[in-house]
This record gives C-alpha cells, structure tokens and sequence, in this order.
C-alpha cells in the first residue's frame, strides 16, 4: 500500500517534469535553428552596393548582375555573358529577338556587323525578320528557331 | 566562324566569343583576408581558389592559390585551375566590407559548381595563407537565376 500511494503522489510530478523537458527541448531546437540554420542564408536580397566607387574596370561597369546571398553576411554576385558576332544575312536585313516568342528584346539590323551579348544559356528565339530595314517586322510571321550558345544555332 | 541556314532563306552567320563570367565576392571585412574555392567535390584538397586580403601597409592583395593539400605549406600561391582571363582579378574594401572581382573564361558556362567559402583573421605571410577561421562548402547554379539580356554593339 505504502508504495502504491508514494507512485500515485510521484506520477503528476514525473508528467511535470516530462512536460517541462518536452518544452526546454523545443526551445532550444528552435534557438539552435534560428542562429545556426545550417549556414544557409535565407535573405533573398543583398545590399545595394554601388561599385563605380571603389572597384576598377571592367568590374564597375558591369550590369545584369545576378547576386545572392551565400553565407553569413557573404554575397556573391555573377554575371555570365556570352557574345556572338553576326556577320551577314543573305536575305534579311533586320531581325527580332525573343526570349519567349511573346515580347521582343531587340531588333537587329544585320547589315550593321553587330555583337549580341547574351547572360545565360537560355534559348533564344527570332520573332521575326524583314527582307528591308523600312520593312516593320511581322510579328505573325514568326520565324522560330533556338539559339543554343554552347553548341551554336539548332534551327526546329 | 559558323553559319547556319534556315527557312526563308536567313542566312546566320557568327562568332562564339568565348564565355566570361564575372564573380564578386562581397562579405565583412576588418582584417585577415577572404577566399572563395571553386571544387570539384566541395572538398578543399584540389580546389583553386581566389584569396583577398588588404595588408598592413593598406596595399590590396588578391591571388589564385591551388589548395594541393590540407597543410599549410600545401597552399600554393600563384597556382591553380581557375580559367582566369587576361582582366586582371581586383580587391577593393569599401567601409567594412571587401569585394573580390574576377573573370573566369569557359567554353561551356557554369552549371551547378561546388564553392568554398572561407576567411581568417591574420595576415598572409611570405605567401602563405593563415589557417582559415571558419568556412564551408556550398553548391552554387550558375545557370538558374541569371536572367537573359541582349545589347547590340
């Protein structure tokens, strides 16, 4: 008897216990997660740096800069360009680039020798292209092709 | 020089220059120097990697060193794989930050490529780095994220 009273008055205090312990447990996860967090930053955004001030060419000039913040207060930014030349056309004189086939970026005059510079391997697309440079492109007329920059141009 | 023929009679015709990438590394800066590793694994044995620092004398330091080893002899200054370009790398401090800037020439852009990233907080030494006072090792796309631009010339 005496010892079934003294597990009776012991049991609350044991589920006490147990319930503090569940709590200071999850505290401290939860303090451990927000300062460690695996060293990956969660911002999304990076300081608005301005590098014509410090930094010497051609990195001050540089646009389209993708950054990211990596570790800690550790930013990265990256911009990756690739360039092509276009010589000539045999028939076009001007062309119209997309990236969706939706919005034109740019239209190019082929008669000029001109330099497309591109950031990413994304394809891309002509729109359009006209046989004279007062012809308007038509954008129905779609000429569609993909323009892949480490392989060169793969047409569908 | 590569040409390609399409319907209508479109003639394309064009160079590939070349890719460049540029990177620059901004993170808090008061003394010691700053690094970032470009792995084939995420380990440090056999990484290249470009190494800032601005030195006592207040002369900015940026240098590739190949990281042959886990000891400190086996960092060699000047050595390493990294594509570098003829754009000569920069370092430059801007309040308590350090910027490293350096351009990368590939022939096939970055895709997905393992960084180290690590500081310490002595001064390089007779072209030794000091051991690093925290790093890590991320995975970083280089492809996802970089938004398509055009510019004529």
């Amino acid at each position: 008897m005496a010892n079934s009273r003294s597990w009776t008055q012991i049991w609350p205090l044991f589920v006490r216990v147990c319930f503090l312990n569940l709590v200071l447990n999850f505290k401290i996860t939860a303090l451990a997660d927000d300062s460690g967090n695996g060293g990956v930053t969660t911002e999304n955004t990076c300081k608005n740096t301005n590098y014509h001030t410090f930094l010497p060419p051609p990195y001050q000039n540089i646009s389209h800069m993708i950054c990211t913040p990596v570790w800690h207060t550790f930013e990265l930014r990256v911009s990756s360009i690739c360039c092509c030349l276009v010589v000539s056309s045999s028939t076009h004189s001007s062309i119209l680039f997309s990236h969706d086939l939706l919005k034109p970026i740019i239209h190019f005059d082929l008669v000029q020798i001109g330099l497309i510079c591109y950031a990413s391997t994304e394809l891309l697309y002509i729109m359009s292209s006209s046989v004279s440079q007062t012809t308007k492109p038509n954008i129905n007329s779609t000429l569609k092709f993909c323009f892949v920059l480490d392989t060169g141009i793969h047409s569908f | 020089m590569q040409s390609n023929k399409f319907s209508n009679d479109l003639l394309f015709q064009y160079i590939q220059n070349g890719d460049t990438t540029t990177i620059i590394l901004s993170a808090p800066y008061t003394i010691g120097w700053v690094g970032i590793g470009f792995s084939r694994d995420g380990m440090m044995v056999g990484s290249s990697a470009m190494v800032g620092w601005i030195s006592k004398h207040g002369h900015a330091k940026i240098n590739q060193f190949y990281l042959r080893g886990r000891r400190l002899s086996e960092v060699i200054i000047d050595k390493g794989e990294l594509p570098l370009n003829n754009v000569p790398a920069a370092v430059a401090t801007n309040g308590a930050e350090i910027h490293l800037a350096f351009q990368l020439q590939t022939t096939t852009p970055f895709q997905k490529q393992a960084i180290l990233l690590a500081f310490g907080s002595k001064y390089p030494q007779n072209h030794h780095l000091s051991r690093h006072e925290d790093k890590t090792a991320i995975v970083f796309d280089f492809s996802a994220g970089l938004k398509p631009f055009l510019t004529a010339v």
